[in-house]
């Protein structure tokens, strides 16, 4: 483990990735799961900004970064809805509850 | 000058010719729309065929003015033609051979306008009474035991349509026109002749009236082919018009009258064809037989009686005074191309039919057989006219029968029409007191068909000038030519005949007593629609052959006499040697026709010697007669029972041979498709079964990862991405 300003976002990166995902596989409500999605996503965009000081203009990353917020909302806002219809449908949001696509 | 006058009587005569057409069409598409009790198909068709009479007397006057008057008419100065032709109509150009829509206009032919278009509007009218019973939603047909609805309007378009097709046969200009018409009227003939069609006996007579005339028209199918084999054209004649294209009668006769004619043709068209002298005679009998078909001559006579069976209107016109006219129309058109053998042929064939035919009206006892019988008969003795050479004589005694015969025709149509529908002439008998205007037309009928007159004098029946003209014609040749007497003999004779047969006719149907009472209770008078027709034709069968050879009429048949037959006038009588034996003929005729009506009287007026003795004594000869001289038993044995001998023959042949070699092929194309089919079951099916398992065993393995819970693909996918980055850094990189 060094004091190299890189290593230390790629660090950052990996343990929000980490989080992010052990937060999927462990909530059971779907709104938590969301919440680890978005951790994930930021995970990458601290990895898209870090390495993005690299390349010859500088902001690459940071632009990329922009369009996988964007992204995030957009997904956020389908994510949200497919639940609301869930629990409708469910009357509830435990994801563990929805096995109907079982095979 | 003479361009226009063609274009105006083609175009007078084409409006005659296609007005029936026009209400033909009207009739047919709104007659359902009309209904079944409107009378507008019979005014439509009385109207055009009234137009078409209107339009060729106008023809007519110009043509009368065209030649000079009626003086230059009656006196010609020199014997010319004034005959037109042209072309309507280009139908199609196959090669050399050119098919048209043409028209030949001479007074031949505006005569046979103006009869036809006379004689078929006093039908038509006559027609509208007689046919009225059709005039409803439901007709009983007593004789085939059906109700039916009323076919009023389909009868009146049959009609329109056979005065198109006759008039068109009549204005062709070329031999193929007139064999197209001349199938129309063939069908049209058909149509009216079946027109009961629920009664099997109306459709074995149309059927035996179409086959018939196919006999004779295979005949003209050859005669057609030789002509325009070697002739290559179809045209009559160009009419001596300028520029014009030779046609067939200048063709033969620049071929019969030699060379000093024909150099003339080589210089303004080049060389003209010639036709062999053998095919000529076999063209020229070709053609004919096609008359002998149409005409019902001997030994194709047997339809026409049969055709009775249509309504009566319809014998009037069709089978009477136009359509089997045709024949001898044609004949005497043909006249140029005949040769001498061929005329020899006519003549004998007109006399065979003219006697027989005249036999069997004696014994017949329907009163329209009699009537189809002496129509044969009659037609005979024009063909007799054409064969002996008297062009003017046969055509003269054509316009004469078709007013008498259409008159006759149309009385017997009343005494049917007032018998309610009986035919039977022993049912009849006293009728005179019941239906007087009939029975006075009708004995003008009869003086008319028997010849009556007083010779020297204009005071005699149309058919007293025509039968005389025709007799004198047939003395004069047998004079020329003394082995042939048997041509004067035969007429002569079937001239007492025919006046016996229908004095007889006469006599047993309106006078003595009534014989039926189920007649004599229901018999009336016609109505004015049908006896006013009957009337005006009486007084055309009257006098329509006013003075004679000197008359009107005659002139104007005469002013289209071609010069001369194919090949040689020898043996054909002159003029001149007519008219020496026109006195003769004559009184020997009138004679003939007197000893036949006295003798008509004596047995059935007077009953000095009851028929029904002579009857027993001479039955074999009764019998003969009655059965019409056996030719339907002939024909029978002769083409019907072979061909039916050969049709089953045949017939199994196929069943025998065909059908089994057929059944064999089929038989064995089973067993294939059956091995075939094993082959599919097991191997196709198989293959294709095994295949579906496989897949479905892999689907029954991986349906167990697929938990349905998010979570646990989410931790699927990354132990996979963690598996797959170790087996990257781990495996593959090292390498």
């Amino acid at each position: 483990m060094t004091g190299d300003p890189l290593s230390i976002l790629v660090w950052l990166s990996a343990i929000f990735f980490l989080c992010g995902f052990l937060c999927m596989i462990v909530k059971r409500n779907v709104i938590g799961m969301l919440i680890g999605v978005e951790l994930i996503l930021n995970a990458a965009n601290i990895n898209f900004v870090a390495f993005g000081q690299l390349s010859r203009l500088g902001i690459d990353g940071q632009i990329a970064t922009l369009f996988v917020i964007v992204l995030a909302a957009a997904e956020a806002a389908v994510a949200l809805a497919i639940t609301l219809v869930f629990y409708n449908s469910h009357s509830t949001i435990d994801a563990d509850r929805g096995e109907s696509l079982r095979g | 000058m003479s361009n226009t006058i063609a274009q105006d009587l083609a175009t007078y005569l084409a409006i005659a010719w296609l007005t029936p057409l026009l209400s033909f069409v009207i009739a047919i598409f709104n007659g359902f729309k009309w209904g079944r009790t409107s009378r507008n198909a019979a005014f439509a068709a009385t109207a055009a065929i009234a137009t078409g009479f209107v339009s060729s007397a106008i023809a007519m006057n110009r043509w009368i003015c065209e030649i000079g008057g009626w003086d230059k008419l009656l006196h010609p100065d020199h014997h010319e033609h004034h005959a037109y032709a042209g072309v309507f109509y280009d139908l199609a150009t196959f090669g050399s051979l050119k098919l048209s829509i043409s028209y030949y206009i001479d007074s031949l032919t505006l005569t046979m306008f103006c009869m036809v278009t006379f004689i078929a509007t006093c039908i038509h009218i006559f027609a509208m009474g007689y046919m009225s019973e059709e005039l409803a939603e439901t007709y009983d047909d007593h004789q085939a035991h059906v109700t039916r609805p009323g076919r009023f309007y389909r009868f009146f378009a049959f009609l329109s349509l056979f005065c198109f097709s006759m008039l068109g046969l009549v204005i062709a200009g070329n031999i193929f026109q007139v064999f197209v018409f001349w199938e129309l009227v063939g069908v049209c003939s058909y149509l009216l002749i079946g027109f009961y069609t629920e009664r099997r006996s109306a459709n074995v007579a149309a059927n035996k009236a179409f086959i018939v005339n196919r006999v004779g028209d295979f005949g003209f199918i050859i005669g057609l082919m030789i002509l325009w084999t070697y002739t290559g054209t179809f045209t009559f004649s160009n009419a001596h018009m300028e520029g014009a294209a030779p046609g067939l009668f200048e063709i033969i006769a620049a071929q019969a009258t030699g060379a000093s004619e024909a150099a003339h043709h080589v210089a303004a068209h080049g060389a003209l064809p010639t036709v062999p002298q053998t095919l000529l005679i076999i063209a020229g009998l070709g053609i004919f037989a096609g008359c002998v078909g149409k005409s019902a001559q001997f030994p194709l006579h047997t339809w026409l009686p049969d055709a009775m069976e249509g309504p009566t209107p319809v014998s009037a016109l069709v089978h009477s005074a136009t359509m089997v006219a045709a024949g001898v129309y044609l004949s005497a058109r043909f006249y140029p191309v005949f040769t001498t053998e061929v005329l020899t042929v006519i003549a004998y064939v007109g006399c065979i039919t003219l006697f027989v035919a005249a036999t069997i009206a004696i014994v017949a006892t329907d009163i329209k057989k009699v009537l189809a019988y002496s129509t044969i008969s009659q037609l005979g003795y024009m063909m007799l006219a054409i064969g002996v050479g008297g062009w003017g004589a046969g055509l003269f005694h054509l316009i004469t029968h078709a007013f008498f015969k259409s008159l006759l025709f149309l009385g017997s149509g009343a005494v049917i029409y007032g018998c309610h529908h009986e035919q039977e002439m022993p049912k009849m008998g006293g009728l005179l007191k019941k239906m007087p205007v009939t029975g006075f037309a009708m004995a003008v009928g009869c003086c008319a068909i028997a010849g009556f007159g007083i010779p020297h004098t204009n005071l005699a029946f149309s058919g007293f000038f025509s039968k005389d003209a025709i007799l004198a014609t047939a003395l004069a040749y047998s004079k020329i030519n003394p082995s042939h007497s048997l041509l004067f003999l035969a007429p002569l004779v079937t001239a007492g005949i025919t006046s016996f047969y229908m004095w007889r006719l006469w006599f047993y149907t309106f006078t003595g007593k009534t014989r039926d009472r189920h007649v004599e209770e229901h018999c009336h008078e016609v109505p004015k629609i049908m006896f006013i027709p009957l009337l005006v034709l009486s007084m055309l069968a009257f006098g329509c052959a006013w003075g004679g050879e000197e008359g009107v009429l005659y002139s104007l048949l005469h002013a289209s006499q071609p010069e001369s037959c194919a090949i040689s006038d020898a043996g054909l009588p002159t003029h001149h040697h007519i008219h020496e034996s026109h006195e003769t003929a004559g009184v020997l005729a009138l004679t003939s026709a007197l000893l036949g009506f006295a003798l008509a009287y004596l047995l059935y007026c007077k009953s000095v010697i009851s028929p029904a003795a002579i009857k027993e004594q001479l039955k074999p000869l009764h019998s003969f007669l009655v059965a019409k001289w056996r030719f339907d038993e002939l024909y029978d044995a002769v083409f019907v029972w072979p061909s039916k001998r050969v049709g089953g023959f045949i017939a199994g042949i196929d069943r025998n041979v065909f059908d089994n070699a057929i059944d064999g092929l089929a038989a064995s194309a089973v067993k294939v498709a059956k091995s075939n089919r094993r082959f599919d079951e097991v191997v196709v099916d198989g293959a294709v079964r095994a295949s579906g398992e496989i897949v479905s065993a892999l689907a029954r393995t991986f349906r167990v990862i697929q938990t349905g819970r998010a979570r646990q693909y989410v931790l699927f996918v990354a132990v996979g991405l963690v598996l797959v980055v170790a087996g990257f850094f781990g495996v593959i990189l090292p390498h």
